[in-house]
């Protein structure tokens, strides 16, 4: 019989063993299936993908202007905050935060207005009693939304409040309109007195127009200056050129001589006087269509995804990942206690004297649980695509690439704990350290992004970054294998593989 | 410690290894320490093909240190051995298929089969497919036929027992070590073990046995008695006994108490080197050859009309003779030594 046929055989031993091991275990194959399918299934049905409510109590003083206002805004700010009464002192609020009866205490300004007047912006104190840096950033978030509101409702009034004075420019924009017209038809008839008692309303109205457009045409002037308006002649700035030309523009109703021969000059100029008045009134018509709400906060955003797979269901973005980390775990923990079992039990000892190789034995071990865990990232797959609905846009053979690179580094993870642990619950215990990296430094929870370069050095040293990173793109981006990806995670399982061989080589025959 | 050789030659046995008689196993100053604790110390001995030598002494003595270097599994810290004629640690896979070894703890695999466990040890040692009947024949030879589908995590103490040297036998070997086999089984199992190394031999397999139950030693042809991690005894279990007490024992029965005088008359007769008990009409005396003295000795009993009862050679139980080697080694060594 031929030596490879013998190995061959020597290697079959190992990989049946294990196996049969395995399924003989019925328990443990299905708490390693369904466990982690549950856990996704549990955490699609519970997790909540909207916002924290927020319970806020506000501290104003009784007198407080602020009193009415405060409550108004709270009470429209949206689900995420939820007003809980004002409360006249500040120690009283901290009490309840204190408590946990409500979760933010918000310490109006005394009195804004001086404040304001001084130049210095009026401080909304926001107290809080988290020690969770992610809830902490989302009150902040929070907090600062709420101010931006308040800050927007304010301008938003005075915005309102120049609608409402502009009202009063367009009717005096048409009376000047009308006034023209009446000087312009009195001096074509030669009525020189009525044309200058046009003349005085004419002036009235535009001082007036003049006076009221102001606050409004500002608020308009800087939107333009910021969107780049490219028409002078269109623009709020030509639009107050225009009526403060006219207020100025003595010609036409300084001199109109009585007995004059023509007045075509006039006439002409005030023809002209009309039109840019109609203008302006157009203008000011368009400008008055403008709600508050859109002046003050003329720009918004939105965001549209160029990926296939919407983030509405959270549970599509975390399968890949708890896909790639529970494989991982599996894998790890069976290679880490495979062989410190054999050690444990005296097997390695009868290996040493045995004909069988190191590398034959790792081999056919390596094999079955790849087996296994093939089978067990199918069934748990299968579980989430047709019960929990994640989908998979890639292929099924990059997917079963992807999880059979992980499941042969992992397993060298494994057994390189394996041959270093001497006890099982040490081998558990460093199982349980790699899962714990995996959950920190994979990418399940934390983009790697906010690691710093030699973390991230972790982070790529554990195969479930890999696997998390391909996965996703597999199954939810429609990605093939990405070859730089396979590449790192096979660099990293053919190390593993070589470490694992040379340790047991030396176990099994170095004694 | 004096370097020892003994030699036996098994009586019909089929020499597989070599037909020219090499010893199989050569040892010399064997010795190994594991940091300050001497494990093992000056070990010098050789084992002749179709054998079964023992290794006995109280736990903790060196056995199964000793085993573990000559299988390799351990380096020795000291001194040379030669196993099959390789150096244990540079044992080639054809050398490793003739050798068994069945560890002192248990090493089978719980959650498989009697079978699956059987089949599993004859894929390590690559053995062909066609495997049945061989593994059949061995189970049937531990008496373990009919038990192929028991889960071994629910056989006995026992049955484990003879489920491992089955799986150590798998590959048909030709030097089995054997570490402690009968530890923790009932006597009626380990005679039936002792009848399997028996037959193991007659088929011209060399073994290693170690054991802890002195009166294993019997069984033996060649003994290694340890104690504190030297070998403080070489030899046949007849030439234990005989050097642990300088002689063989007889004991004479006689229908009256000898008086004084007689015994004095007896204690000076040329073979008998020492009387060691006097109860009432019970002498026993030390002699050179049981079987040479106990004529001479009747003869003297009767020409002084002294009516004897009985008188048979006493072999002392492998028990007290161990105990009195423990106790008295270094006088047995200094009258050999004087020899």
């Amino acid at each position: 019989m031929s030596s490879i046929f013998r190995s061959l055989i020597r290697i079959s031993s190992f990989f049946r063993k294990e196996v049969v091991e395995v399924i003989r275990q019925p328990r443990l194959v299905l708490t390693l299936i369904l466990g982690p399918f549950l856990i996704l299934l549990l955490f699609g049905v519970g997790y909540r993908n909207e916002p924290r409510v927020v319970e806020a109590v506000f501290v104003v003083e009784p007198n407080s202007n602020l009193i009415d206002s405060i409550e108004e805004y709270a009470s429209s700010l949206g689900e995420q905050l939820v007003y809980s009464g004002t409360l006249p002192d500040a120690q009283t609020a901290i009490d309840r935060l204190w408590r946990g009866e409500v979760d933010l205490v918000v310490i109006a300004p005394t009195r804004p207005e001086d404040s304001i007047r001084n130049d210095q912006p009026a401080i909304f104190q926001l107290y809080h009693n988290e020690i969770d840096p992610a809830q902490e950033a989302y009150l902040r978030s929070l907090g600062q939304i709420y101010i931006d509101e308040v800050n927007r409702r304010v301008i938003s009034q005075l915005a309102l409040q120049a609608q409402t004075d502009s009202a009063t420019v367009r009717e005096d924009i048409a009376s000047a309109r009308e006034n023209a017209a009446q000087m312009r038809q009195a001096l074509e008839v030669g009525n020189v007195a009525l044309a200058r008692e046009r003349q005085r309303d004419l002036a009235q109205n535009l001082s007036s127009a003049n006076d009221n457009v102001g606050p409004k045409a500002i608020l308009l002037d800087a939107i333009e200056r910021e969107t780049g308006t490219n028409n002078p002649a269109e623009s709020v700035a030509g639009l107050l050129g225009a009526l403060i030309a006219l207020q100025e523009s003595p010609a036409v109703i300084d001199n109109p001589v009585e007995n004059q021969p023509s007045y075509d000059a006039e006439i002409a100029e005030l023809r002209e006087t009309e039109e840019e008045l109609a203008d302006i009134e157009e203008m000011l018509a368009q400008f008055d269509a403008i709600s508050p709400d859109t002046m003050v906060r003329p720009f918004r955003s939105e965001l549209t995804s160029i990926a296939p797979t919407s983030t509405a269901d959270p549970m599509n973005f975390y399968a890949p990942a708890v896909i790639a980390l529970l494989l991982q775990h599996m894998a790890v923990t069976f290679g880490a206690l495979s062989l410190v079992r054999e050690r444990l039990s005296g097997t390695m000892e009868l290996f040493r004297v045995s004909p069988i190789a190191s590398g034959e034995a790792l081999i056919g071990k390596y094999l079955s649980y790849l087996l296994f865990g093939l089978v067990m990232g199918a069934v748990l797959f299968l579980l989430m695509y047709y019960l929990l609905r994640v989908p998979l846009l890639g292929t099924w053979w990059s997917f079963g690439l992807v999880v059979l690179a992980l499941l042969f580094t992992s397993l060298g993870l494994g057994f390189i704990i394996s041959l270093l642990a001497e006890t099982e619950s040490q081998a558990v215990q460093l199982s349980m350290i790699s899962l714990l990296v995996a959950v920190f430094f994979s990418g399940l929870f934390l983009d790697l992004r906010y690691l710093i370069q030699p973390v991230q050095v972790v982070s790529w040293l554990t195969p479930a970054t890999y696997g998390t990173h391909m996965l996703q793109n597999v199954m939810l981006r429609g990605y093939g294998v990405e070859v730089l990806y396979m590449t790192g995670l096979l660099i990293l399982g053919g190390a593993f593989f070589m470490v694992g061989w040379i340790l047991l080589q030396r176990q099994m025959r170095l004694g | 410690m004096t370097e020892q050789s003994v030699s036996v030659e098994a009586a019909g046995s089929v020499k597989e290894f070599d037909a020219t008689r090499e010893a199989v196993v050569q040892a010399h100053n064997l010795t190994k320490r594991f940091d300050d604790l001497v494990a093992v110390q000056d070990l010098s001995f050789e084992i002749e093909p179709g054998v079964i030598f023992g290794l006995i002494g109280p736990s903790g003595s060196g056995k199964t240190t000793t085993v573990r270097m000559l299988t390799g599994i351990f380096p020795p810290t000291e001194g040379d051995v030669t196993v099959l004629g390789y150096h244990p640690r540079d044992f080639p896979r054809s050398i490793r298929e003739k050798i068994g070894y069945m560890p002192q703890h248990f090493f089978l695999y719980p959650q498989l089969t009697v079978w699956e466990n059987m089949n599993f040890m004859a894929s390590l040692y690559g053995m062909n497919l066609f495997r049945r009947k061989i593994l059949g024949e061995l189970l049937e030879f531990v008496e373990l036929n009919g038990h192929e589908r028991k889960k071994v995590g629910d056989l006995s103490g026992g049955m484990k027992r003879r489920l491992s040297l089955a799986a150590t036998l798998v590959q048909n070997p030709t030097l089995i070590f054997l570490d402690e086999p009968t530890a923790g089984i009932d006597p009626v199992l380990r005679r039936k073990f002792w009848s399997h190394f028996q037959g193991l031999k007659e088929q011209g397999k060399t073994m290693v046995v170690t054991t802890q139950y002195v009166g294993e030693v019997a069984y033996c042809d060649l003994v290694g008695v340890m104690d504190q991690g030297r070998m403080i005894m070489l030899d046949t279990p007849a030439g234990i006994r005989h050097r642990t007490y300088g002689g063989e024992m007889i004991d004479i029965v006689t229908v009256d108490p000898l008086d004084y005088s007689q015994v004095a008359e007896l204690e000076r007769q040329a073979d008998v080197k020492q009387r060691l008990l006097l109860e009432g009409n019970h002498v026993r005396v030390l002699v050179e050859e049981a079987s040479e003295s106990m004529p001479e000795l009747l003869r003297w009993l009767q020409d002084r009309g002294i009516e004897v009862q009985t008188m048979e050679e006493y072999l002392p139980p492998f028990d007290d003779v161990f105990v009195d080697l423990i106790q008295n080694v270094d006088v047995i060594h200094q009258k050999e030594n004087n020899v």
